[in-house]
């Protein structure tokens, strides 16, 4: 559905994107993940082609952005939930949805019925003839995210689409999401919230200028962290601890709230050798598992940061 | 171009400034200013400026209560009464107006005559006489003698009323500055951009749309002034000139052309200004620099250097044509999507 090569673009010399090769395919969530500046916000403005790449190239399909007529398929493909709402304050959300509904070519019976559509799921259909300005902002937020999807777009792109949103606000706009993720949807999602990312995308790019690594939350956290057992043991003494580390198949141990976290690359093989050698060193095994490491700290690793 | 989407944004505009109070009050007090206010201000001069007085104008205090048309009035006394188009005979008549009539053997007194012969002995007393024919047989007395030259007067007129132009075209010069910083300036601090621009339409579409919603309205505003500026001069100045002043070829001229012609100036000036600055009010003022060309018009004018005949006109609207095309040219080049989201401030 999206693939890119080689894209880079640049501003006055400062490089936002650099060499940016992806390929995200038809019904997929895809997360960008990344600091301010990485250049997540310029990715999606070229591929909604809203401003061209310097070099490289980018479809979307087989529509090429940047070039026309391609670009006015692709802007008729996708719809796109920007940084900001930007909706028109003094008009209704009704007539906010329709203007961009018009302008997408929806025709009549068809608008009405999908504005109403998708006002009813946001519960927003009883307040519609209300002006823009009188909604909170989370409200807005949705009206946006309806926008967006007023003409049933094959490719919807969300920049930030819970950033300064409630908690209950940002839950709905994230089950939104997960509904029509579970309809099929293909979504390119621009995020800085790691478990928003986590749980709603199929693979998540790390983004810093370049593309730093792509990859299901699991992938990642296997690539750059290698697999983790954790061990529980009744009374943990240092001579046991001492005991696992001595194994020559054990990468780093860590001891984190009464419990062991093992580094190994293959704990299904090893970890009953692990047992052992704590049970022969007095030790009573309350559970032994698997640790999950979370995206935060695959991210905080990948950008730079300390763990 | 497809003119479909460029209405779906003229109108999506349009329905926003109907909501903007600023906007509404824009249309409304400007016009009305141009088509009441001035015509009134204007109309003393007119009725002064185009006819020669001899003697002290009388003051009079008239009151009329009761109209005679097409009449013939014989041995009658009137008082406080509207006398239009009668032959008026051996009658004396006190404090009203007379238009358009003949007095014969009448006594007249204290009041106002526009257009009457007065013949066969009448006598007139203490009154204002405006373009009045007394033969040698009758008499005035205390009279105020009020005679247009029938040469000058239509020129005076021309000139008094062409200086008005000047003015009114304030109307499509300054109202687009006021619309068109909501729409453009107001649409990016908004932030209502990026998603217009994300939709299926082209530049050209989008720039259009905005224009047309500001274009529409401005001159909407520009015909109904005239209209009201037209009656009112028409109205007012008719009783004493015997002819209607507008609308001259110099006054339709500059509303259906030089009009719109300042009217995109203003619009294509405000997208290029929209582009450098961050609020409406500074858009307001870059704009308020598309009335140069008209100063320096209506300078021109005054030093006398300029008359504002149909000549100069085509000369000026072809000026005027000149920086539309510089103007625009730079608004098509700034109104880019790369542009807007790269380099508008």
């Amino acid at each position: 559905m999206i693939r890119t090569e080689e894209l880079t673009r640049t501003f006055n010399g400062t490089v936002a994107v650099d060499s940016l090769s992806l390929e995200v395919s038809e019904g997929e969530v895809f997360g960008f993940i990344g600091p301010n500046g990485a250049g997540k916000t310029t990715t999606v403005r070229i591929l909604c082609c809203l401003i061209g790449p310097t070099s490289g190239r980018a479809f979307i399909g087989e529509n090429e952005c940047g070039r026309e007529p391609d670009s006015m398929n692709i802007r008729q493909m996708v719809g796109l939930l920007p940084e900001s709402p930007g909706l028109y304050e003094r008009l209704s959300a009704y007539r906010n949805l329709d203007f961009y509904g018009q302008l997408y070519g929806v025709k009549d019976g068809e608008r009405a019925e999908r504005i109403k559509e998708l006002l009813t799921t946001l519960k927003i259909w009883k307040r519609k003839d209300e002006a823009i300005s009188t909604f909170s902002k989370g409200m807005r937020q949705k009206i946006a995210i309806a926008r967006a999807l007023v003409h049933k777009p094959r490719l919807l792109f969300l920049d930030e689409p819970t950033a300064g949103l409630d908690p209950e606000a940002a839950r709905t706009v994230r089950r939104f999401i997960l509904n029509l993720k579970k309809e099929g949807g293909t979504i390119f999602l621009n995020t800085h919230n790691l478990h928003e990312a986590e749980r709603l995308c199929d693979r998540i790019g790390v983004l810093n200028t370049r593309l730093i690594a792509v990859g299901s939350p699991e992938e990642l956290a296997r690539r750059y962290w290698g697999r983790t057992t954790a061990l529980r043991v009744k009374m943990l003494t240092p001579r046991i601890a001492e005991a696992v580390k001595s194994l020559d198949f054990v990468g780093n141990v860590q001891e984190q709230d009464g419990e062991l976290l093992i580094s190994l690359d293959d704990p299904d093989e090893r970890n009953p050798a692990i047992a052992k050698a704590v049970m022969e060193n007095g030790g009573e095994i309350q559970s032994i598992s698997e640790f999950k490491r979370g995206l935060e700290e695959v991210y905080l690793k990948l950008i730079g940061g300390s763990t | 171009m497809r003119f479909d989407k460029v209405w779906i944004v003229a109108r999506k505009d349009m329905a926003e400034l109907r909501t903007n109070k600023y906007v509404l009050y824009t249309l409304v007090f400007m016009p009305v200013i141009m088509a009441v206010v001035i015509p009134f201000s204007f109309l003393p001069v007119i009725y002064t400026g185009a006819f020669e007085t001899s003697g002290e104008q009388v003051e009079l205090d008239l009151t009329p209560s009761v109209t005679f048309a097409d009449q013939k009035i014989n041995r009658t006394m009137i008082v406080n009464a509207t006398i239009e188009n009668c032959t008026i005979r051996s009658s004396y008549i006190y404090a009203s107006r007379i238009f358009n009539s003949t007095l014969l053997d009448t006594r007249v007194n204290g009041s106002e005559l526009v257009n009457v012969s007065v013949v066969d002995v009448s006598v007139i007393r203490n009154s204002n006489l405006w373009n009045v024919d007394v033969s040698p047989s009758s008499t005035t007395v205390n009279c105020a003698y009020v005679d247009e030259d029938p040469n000058d007067v239509r020129i005076f007129v021309d000139i008094v009323l062409n200086s008005m132009i000047l003015f009114f075209m304030m109307i499509p010069a300054v109202i687009p500055t006021v619309i068109a910083s909501y729409s453009f300036v107001g649409e990016k601090t908004n932030k209502s951009l990026e998603p217009l621009l994300a939709t299926p339409t082209t530049d050209g579409e989008l720039l259009v749309g905005k224009s047309l919603s500001i274009f529409i309205p401005t001159m909407i505003a520009t015909f109904i002034s005239f209209v009201v500026f037209t009656i009112i001069i028409d109205v007012g100045t008719y009783p004493v000139l015997g002819f209607y002043p507008v609308p001259t070829p110099v006054w339709v001229y500059s509303i259906f052309v030089l009009g719109p012609l300042f009217a995109i100036m203003s619009i294509a000036l405000n997208v290029y200004v929209s582009a450098k600055v961050t609020d409406v009010r500074a858009s307001q003022q870059f704009g308020s620099l598309v009335i140069m060309p008209l100063v320096l018009l209506m300078v021109l004018a005054i030093m006398g250097i300029i008359s504002l005949s149909i000549g100069y006109l085509l000369v000026f609207t072809l000026f005027v044509a000149l920086i539309d095309v510089g103007i625009v040219y730079l608004s098509i080049k700034t109104f880019k999507r790369e542009e807007i989201l790269v380099r508008w401030k």
